[in-house]
């Protein structure tokens, strides 16, 4: 495994650990997992520092050149389409999210009633879904195409 | 009209050249070693810049190294 792709595996577990953090701190704990609250929160706090550490690691060792090379030009061609499709997700997310926010706007007006995205924080919420979700599609990519050894 | 692809003869020459390891030919070219392996699997065509590092390795003319077939 190389090291890029070490890095890619720890920035989905540290995206993954933080989404999760950010989830039970905006929504609570879920119904019927009450009891598994605390655990849940110090296996996230764990996933966080692992993953942090290993992220240290890599950079110390990059930045003191050990262990031959830390990228090269086929990691940059898998960074770039990680990117392209992240940049794909996110621009498809928000296009369709201000349509959203469009329709549910006439659709309140006309029929009076509150809908989903009009709910104060409602779109902040789904905004940082979609900046979270994004991230995970960007190392997504990566590891699909580390594992594909292509 | 069949598809062209690259071939390589990577695997050759790395045990002609005193059974050269990955590593050894990764860190001559300047890439990592799973790069070499991608490109000695024949799942990773290289950049022209890298295939002359890699057929400069060796001491061979590119050719020699890279060939273009048709499936």
């Amino acid at each position: 495994m190389s090291r890029k792709e070490i890095y890619a595996w720890s920035s989905l577990a540290l995206t993954l650990a933080i989404f999760g953090y950010y989830l039970l701190s905006a929504f609570g704990i879920p119904v019927g997992m009450e009891d598994y609250g605390e655990h849940l929160k110090s296996l996230i706090w764990k996933v966080i520092g692992v993953a942090f550490l290993v992220q240290l690691v890599l950079d110390l060792l990059n930045s003191s050149r050990v262990g031959g090379v830390a990228k090269d030009e086929r990691d940059n061609q898998i960074e770039s389409k990680a990117f392209r499709n992240a940049y794909y997700f996110l621009m498809l997310s928000v296009i369709s999210l201000i349509f959203n926010v469009l329709i549910s706007d006439f659709l309140s007006e006309t029929s009076g009633n509150e809908l989903f995205l009009n709910v104060p924080f409602m779109i902040f919420h789904v905004l940082v879904f979609i900046i979270f979700i994004a991230s995970i599609v960007k190392s997504g990519t990566q590891i699909f195409y580390y594992q594909r050894r292509i | 009209m069949g598809d062209f692809h690259i071939e390589n003869n990577i695997r050759v020459l790395r045990f002609r050249n005193g059974e050269m390891t990955q590593d050894e030919l990764a860190q001559r070219a300047g890439v990592t070693r799973q790069t070499i392996n991608a490109i000695e699997a024949a799942k990773y065509s290289p950049s022209l810049e890298l295939a002359f590092k890699i057929a400069r390795v060796f001491g061979e003319p590119l050719e020699n190294v890279f060939q273009y077939n048709k499936e």
